[in-house]
């Protein structure tokens, strides 16, 4: 995987966790089925990437984790939005649209 | 929802935090999977593949939190904690897996409970010291008589004397246990006290707990001020712990006594086996004695002597200075104390009497605790073979815990703590069992006239030992399977199948433990078997007499207020009631009877007899009524009893057995021959009687002295013996009744019933083989359970290949046959590796064995045919399961 591609894909990947969040707490797996349910497995991200993700952004704060009692009653770490990551997810998807129109933009020109 | 880790996890926080949350992700996308009508292996491997590199996503985000984790400023702390992690998984764990925990811990605990038992016993006895000041200065003092005992007590005088003449003590105090029977307002009972000088409590320093010890004044020649001090326990258990009682009264022996102190928690004397109950001066002896040593000789030993040794002096010097004491003694009194001399112990080393008591303790409890060790063994071989079962089934959990990057180490820690916490739930339930056990302990020592009790406490070294061998068996049975995982490459192990091929390297290695368990349970059968067979050699021994049919019961009146001519009085009439008491034949008093705790020794002197310059003229002595021999079923080869015509106003007469007419008079007849005992009266000799067994079963014979009650000093202490019609069981009662009338006032009298008395008189012989014979069972019923359960989970894992097997034709019949086969050769190995180390520690056996061969082929073939009756029962219920394996089933599941 090339650099440049893996960068665009964890900025990608940051704003799908980010955008699984914004309805409210998750734990890692919901996330990972809401991601697979939206994308309609098109991306073929790998769990383990994914909580690489949950970690580094609730690293950087844009996520709070918290541990709660799943239905099986098993210890579950719940993930959700922090005041930074809303503004992070509000601010990602403005870039994302703006690129993509640019891009969409080019694409149609000419 | 609550925060579990705050601001700073520890990085063994963090690894259990990744492998909860991703051990929670797989198994709900496995459960999903599995929903949505994948099957369990399929769901499995999908959710891994959509996982990704699992390890090297784990190694990233470790990494990650590497900046956060708390560093290690507090290493110790950090430790401790990550071993309560690991400690709560294991008991997860535990709890997870009930079945396995149950027997694990029944297993275990039994085997931790026979050692905790054991050890308590021989902790009491030899490891825990004497409670009394420094006892390293203090030091036990015998009297040592040329070709007489090594280890004797000391008379009176000459216990003033070296007192009073020796230098190298700062005190030497004297004490002599004296049964008595004590009692406040109710029914007095009889219990082991202790005559003391005045000095012995501050000697030994001793501080009682309430009141005082002696005074000088109350140890000033005899028949003193009667005062005691009562032992903890009696104060605790007879006088419920009355703070009070300082000052108030109590009766010994019917005589009142004040009770001046209660002696210090703990403290039972000087003797680690028996505790005494009181002390009294050595100047009450009239009152508190229920006999009478004689004070102005010196050649009545009856004293006990302890000196704390001054400081500086080394214990040589002080054995070195009593023994120039001794000499010049020796000198001043040639006729008593020519043949003394003295001899020095270390109080640890005579702390259950002389020296040899020790060490005949201390082989014993070599074997004892060699046989519980082995016992804990073949636990801990069934708890590891139910390790291997329970890691095949765990096998898949340790992949996936190891595919998702938990270290090796961590898995193996996580094992580790799960076994430390199975030894330390054992510990716990094994405590509990020897607890109950070492009360049962109590049930194996022998009757005795005089109760005993033995002193088993539960101390820190009790404590210390049982956890100490619970970490032992972590050791033998946890560290395999951990080690296993450390080693090898478990992500192998997920690609396995369930397969016959896979399980057969375990099932080996469950066999050799059997095998091992087979071979430690034939250790201890045949020891238990020689034991037992050395047991009853002893047991068929003749005692010398025939009554098997009767009573022996004491009559001391020594423990109430009589005179000599009262006491006469009620002895001649307790015979005379007794012998009209309906089922009595005959009865007889006797001061000694044979085989009993206690003997006279007789000073004689034989007419013509000229005996060598260093040869002792000591012999056993009797003394008895009319009609002895005859209810005894003693036979008189020569001469005649001792009947009614022998009474104090005539002949002095004696008669002798067999080995002391032939030492004294070889050739000639010694019937109507002179000889003299005790006072120097000279008596002629009756008759002669066989030989017999006087202080063991086991002895070789020796002089036996025989002299009419009548015609000796007067006895306080006699014992009635019955010969009864038929069962003398019901006489006992009728007995007492008779001597309740005569001397109201005694404590009931410790009858017995003729073989209870031989019981009795085999000491502890009996308890170590009933002992034996338990942990015996034991090791066969541990071995035989596990034995069952490899049988059982080996056809388990091949129920499929049965199952072809009967399909191409196998019949079922030939399908038992090989299981049980294998279950025989597995007993055969066991058995010869059993007889290998038998044979190596016969050696240790040898000493406690009597007239048996450690090689006894009786008891080894009967060893091994239980070992394989029981094996082969061990596994036949498995080779019937295998032999109703279903051909079908065996291709469906294909």
């Amino acid at each position: 995987m090339g650099t440049d591609e893996g960068r665009l894909l964890q900025g990608t990947l940051d704003v799908l966790v980010l955008k699984a969040l914004m309805a409210g707490p998750r734990h890692g797996y919901a996330v990972s089925t809401w991601i697979r349910d939206k994308t309609g497995g098109a991306l073929d991200i790998e769990d383990g990437a994914l909580y690489t993700a949950l970690h580094r952004l609730e690293k950087r704060q844009l996520l709070a984790a918290e541990w709660g009692i799943s239905d099986t009653n098993r210890k579950v770490k719940v993930y959700q939005l922090t005041d930074a990551g809303q503004r992070q997810l509000e601010k990602r998807s403005r870039i994302w649209n703006e690129y993509a129109d640019a891009v969409s933009r080019v694409l149609e020109s000419g | 929802m609550r925060s579990i880790h705050p601001n700073r996890p520890t990085e063994d926080e963090v690894s259990a935090a990744l492998d909860a949350e991703i051990e929670f992700h797989l198994e709900e996308c496995v459960r999903e999977l599995v929903e949505a009508g994948l099957s369990p292996e399929k769901a499995e491997r999908e959710a891994k593949q959509r996982f990704g590199d699992a390890r090297r996503y784990r190694r990233g985000l470790e990494r990650m939190h590497r900046g956060t984790v708390s560093r290690l400023n507090n290493r110790g702390w950090a430790l401790a904690h990550g071993a309560w992690l690991d400690l709560r998984y294991g008991l997860r764990s535990l709890v997870q897996h009930k079945t396995f925990t149950i027997a694990a811990v029944l297993s275990l605990s039994l085997g931790i409970g026979a050692n905790a038992t054991i050890f308590s016993l021989v902790n009491s006895l030899l490891i825990r010291p004497l409670a009394v000041h420094d006892p390293g200065t203090l030091v036990s003092v015998f009297t040592s008589v040329t070709g007489g005992q090594d280890y004797g007590n000391t008379s009176y005088l000459d216990y003033l004397d070296y007192k009073e003449r020796n230098e190298a003590f700062t005190g030497l105090a004297a004490y002599a246990f004296a049964p008595m029977a004590l009692g406040g307002t109710e029914q007095a009972r009889v219990m082991l006290g202790q005559l003391v000088s005045w000095d012995y409590f501050e000697v030994i320093g001793v501080t009682p707990r309430l009141g005082r010890g002696f005074l000088p004044e109350e140890d000033e020649g005899f028949g003193g001020p009667t005062v005691v001090v009562l032992s903890h326990t009696t104060w605790q258990e007879q006088f419920s712990s009355d703070e009070d009682i300082v000052g108030s009264t109590v009766r010994i022996n019917d005589h009142p006594f004040t009770v001046v102190g209660v002696g210090p928690e703990g403290f039972t004397g000087l003797n680690a086996g028996v505790g005494a109950a009181a002390w009294a001066p050595l100047s009450t002896l009239e009152q508190a004695l229920p006999y009478t040593p004689n004070t102005e000789s010196r050649v009545d030993p009856w004293l006990q002597l302890v000196g704390r040794v001054k400081p500086g002096i080394g214990v040589g010097e002080a054995r070195a200075g009593l023994q120039v004491t001794a000499q010049v003694m020796a000198v001043e009194y040639p006729e008593s104390n020519g043949n003394k001399s003295l001899v020095v112990e270390e109080l640890d080393r005579t702390r259950l009497g002389i020296p040899s008591a020790s060490e005949d303790a201390r082989r014993l409890s070599t074997v004892l605790m060699g046989v519980v060790l082995l016992v804990l063994m073949i636990a801990c071989f069934n708890v590891a073979n139910l390790q291997v079962a329970k890691a095949t089934a765990r096998r898949r959990e340790i992949a996936i815990r190891h595919s998702l990057g938990a270290s090796r180490w961590r898995i193996a820690r996580h094992l580790l703590a799960e076994s430390v916490l199975l030894s330390l739930l054992a510990a716990a339930v094994g405590l509990l069992l020897a607890l109950w056990a070492s009360d049962a302990l109590q049930l194996l020592l022998p009757r005795s006239e005089v109760p005993v009790e033995l002193n088993i406490a539960f101390d820190g070294r009790v404590l210390g030992f049982t956890l100490l061998l619970a970490l032992l068996a972590t050791v033998v049975f946890g560290l395999a399977p951990a080690l296993q995982v450390l080693r090898r490459n478990q992500l192998d192990s997920l690609k396995d199948s369930v397969g016959a091929s896979q399980g057969s390297g375990k099932i080996g290695l469950q066999h050799s433990l059997v095998v091992a368990q087979v071979a430690l349970s034939l250790v201890l059968l045949s020891s238990a078997g020689l034991f037992v067979s050395s047991l009853s050699n002893t047991i068929a021994l003749d005692p010398g007499f025939e009554l098997r049919n009767g009573i022996v019961a004491p009559f001391n009146l020594g423990y109430g207020q009589y005179t000599e001519e009262e006491g006469r009085e009620l002895q001649r009439r307790l015979l005379e009631q007794t012998t009209t008491l309906p089922g009595v034949r005959s009865a007889t008093l006797a001061a000694f009877v044979p085989l009993g705790q206690i003997h006279g020794h007789h000073d004689i002197w034989i007419e013509g007899y000229e005996p060598a310059p260093d040869e002792l003229m000591l012999v056993k002595r009797n003394m008895v009524s009319a009609g002895y021999f005859e209810t005894m079923g003693i036979t008189v080869l020569q001469g005649r009893a001792i009947d009614d015509r022998d009474r104090e106003d005539t002949e002095r007469v004696a008669m002798i057995n067999e080995t002391m007419a032939r030492r004294y008079w070889p050739d000639r007849d010694p019937i109507g021959r002179t000889l003299s005992a005790d006072l120097g009266v000279p008596r002629s000799v009756i008759g002669v009687i066989e030989d017999g067994k006087y202080a063991s079963l086991r002895e070789s014979p020796e002089s036996y002295l025989v002299i009419p009650l009548s015609q000796s000093e007067y006895l306080e202490r006699v014992n009635l013996v019955v010969r009864t019609v038929g069962d003398a069981r019901p006489v006992i009662p009728v007995a007492l009744s008779t001597t309740r009338q005569l001397a109201p006032g005694l404590p009931q009298s410790a009858a017995m019933t003729i073989p209870e008395y031989l019981d009795y008189s085999l000491g502890a012989l009996k308890g170590s083989a009933v002992l034996l014979s338990a942990f015996g069972l034991l090791a066969l019923v541990l071995a035989t359970v596990g034995f069952y359960g490899v049988m059982s989970y080996a056809v388990s894992r091949r129920t499929r290949e049965f199952g072809v097997r009967i399909a191409l034709g196998a019949t079922r019949r030939s399908i038992l046959r090989a299981v049980l086969r294998r279950g025989f050769v597995t007993t055969l190995i066991g058995t010869v590796v059993g007889v290998a180390l038998a044979l190596a520690t016969t050696r240790l056996l040898a000493g406690i064995l009597y007239d048996v061969n450690a090689l006894d082929p009786t008891v080894f073939s009967l060893v091994l045919a239980i070992l394989f009756a029981t094996g082969q029962l061990a596994c036949y219920l498995p080779a019937r399961a295998a032999s109703k394996a279903d051909p079908v089933a065996a291709f469906r599941s294909e």
